[in-house]
């Protein structure tokens, strides 16, 4: 039990409600979308399922494991698994081919993606696309965007292409405009004055 | 090139600025105690970022103190020198070793001289700090070469050129025997260093048009004068996003100890403030001070 507080990073004294924001802000940061087309996404599933494991354990021992809980169920039926990504029949010419790239791509086999694409024979809006996913798992950004764009430009009212050109954007601008850092709460003055009443209180040498 | 990578002091906790302030001393002290006090001169915040993230990574967060010079010889807090800050240390070496032979090899005669005089009296710091790390020395010589093949060609693009300083980074990850670990660590300093390198030819954009060095922007976005147009500015500033955001996610998966706040604030709003500063032509109001203490907006 102490290992799943520690999953969650809040202690076995902490409430509920703390319990519950703890996991929604770990969800938040785990959930696939966040790793869509990453490297790393597989590592953040087995994350995901260790922090849902984690909430479900501590909502079932504290109510005496008999009800269940309903957090995880919010994070955990509703996401679609990351090996669901490419997996689907290509219609657009490339046909096999292009089925064996987003195999490929699914497992992290990126050479063998990048020398499949460059041999099909027709650069249609699936090989943009799929060479969009190629660069943005490999790092190279610029390209994937390029891609991307090159691919809802060939194919506007493809979703799929869509989703990836609107998704590769959230990721590159998660927080919006920067904003500048505001004290939250009390003001740095007021917090001065409180903490200088609070060594008045404790007598000589406070702090 | 560096300085770039660094918190928003306002929204560090006031022990993770102090601990910020720490890994910076630590790596001072490194650097001065295995390569002599003229080598803490390559000294630079990107570097206190390395520190972090590898102490960070091993579990290592004692403070001790040590005496700074350049501070009235006050006592500061400096994290303990353990074997990753002494990585940290020699990595920085290395890539000053590499800068004097780019300055040797590229600039006019003065900087020649200058940097060959650097060369011979740093001699066996810099073989220290090779003989302490083989691989990444090996891996920084080989993107430099690639990056100067890249250079000669017409249009290389953005991506294939920022590919390089990023590989010499993400080679770092070598040291980490985990696999898991090793691919989140990969995934973080290759896009970090990818930022760094895309960030630094947008500062020098003008600078490197006048001195007739390679930049790989007026390629890229077919410039016909030395600054980027609005929309140019979106490109840009979009990349460098998704690659600050796919360090924060690397980051994100790694236990990270005492660093983990300080590391997600360096990326989460460190990266994207810096940016923004640096495309609208502010980020030579931010002061450089060599010491933490001078950092001021960021």
């Amino acid at each position: 039990m102490t290992d799943s507080y520690s999953v969650l990073g809040v202690s076995p004294q902490a409430s509920d409600e703390e319990v519950k924001k703890a996991y929604r802000d770990l969800a938040r940061k785990y959930h696939p979308d966040s790793y869509k087309d990453n490297p790393l996404s597989d590592l953040a599933e087995e994350k995901m399922k260790e922090v849902n494991q984690a909430y479900d354990e501590i909502m079932k021992s504290r109510s005496g494991g008999g009800a269940q809980s309903n957090g995880s169920a919010a994070y955990g039926a509703n996401r679609r698994s990351q090996s669901q990504n490419y997996n689907y029949t290509s219609s657009g010419s490339g046909g096999g081919t292009f089925q064996k790239v987003r195999q490929a791509l699914n497992f992290n086999r990126l050479d063998e993606a990048e020398s499949e694409l460059n041999g099909a024979s027709v650069r249609d809006a699936e090989w943009y696309f799929l060479r969009g996913a190629l660069c943005q798992k490999r790092g190279w950004m610029d390209e994937a965007m390029s891609c991307y764009q090159t691919a809802n430009t060939m194919e506007p009212t493809n979703n799929e292409y869509r989703n990836a050109l609107v998704s590769f954007r959230n990721q590159a601008n998660p927080y919006g405009s920067v904003q500048q850092s505001e004290c939250g709460g009390m003001d740095c003055c007021t917090s001065l004055l409180c903490a200088n009443l609070c060594c008045s209180c404790c007598g000589p040498g406070g702090f | 090139m560096f300085g770039y990578v660094r918190p928003v002091k306002g929204d560090l906790k006031v022990w993770e600025m102090e601990r910020y302030k720490a890994a910076y001393c630590g790596l001072c002290r490194a650097i001065k105690e295995d390569y002599g006090f003229p080598m803490t001169f390559t000294l630079n915040y990107d570097f206190a970022f390395l520190t972090l993230l590898l102490t960070g990574i091993r579990g290592e967060d004692t403070i001790c103190s040590c005496r700074c010079a350049p501070g009235r010889f006050r006592r500061r807090p400096a994290v303990e020198k353990t074997e990753a800050v002494s990585t940290a240390a020699a990595a920085s070496v290395i890539l000053f070793k590499w800068k004097l032979k780019d300055e040797i090899a590229d600039a006019g005669p003065i900087g020649r001289i200058g940097a060959g005089a650097a060369q011979i009296l740093l001699h066996r710091g810099l073989k220290k700090a090779v003989k302490k790390l083989p691989d990444f020395d090996r891996a920084v010589g080989e993107n430099i070469a690639r990056l100067n093949k890249l250079e000669n060609e017409t249009a290389p693009g953005l991506d294939a050129p920022a590919d390089t300083f990023a590989e010499i980074l993400a080679s770092l990850s070598g040291l980490f025997e985990d696999t898991a670990t090793r691919r989140c660590v990969r995934e973080l300093l290759y896009h970090t260093g990818r930022w760094i390198y895309i960030i630094d030819a947008c500062q020098d954009l003008e600078k490197d048009l006048h001195n007739g060095e390679f930049n790989p922007l007026p390629g890229r976005f077919k410039l016909t004068q030395p600054r980027l147009s609005p929309d140019d500015m979106e490109s840009v500033r979009e990349t460098l996003g998704a690659s600050s955001n796919a360090a924060l996610c690397a980051a994100r998966l790694l236990v990270l100890g005492k660093s983990a706040g300080i590391i997600d604030n360096i990326l989460a709003l460190g990266m994207p403030t810096a940016a923004e500063l640096v495309l609208s032509g502010k980020w030579q109001n931010v002061s450089p001070g060599r010491h933490p203490k001078d950092i001021s907006n960021l």
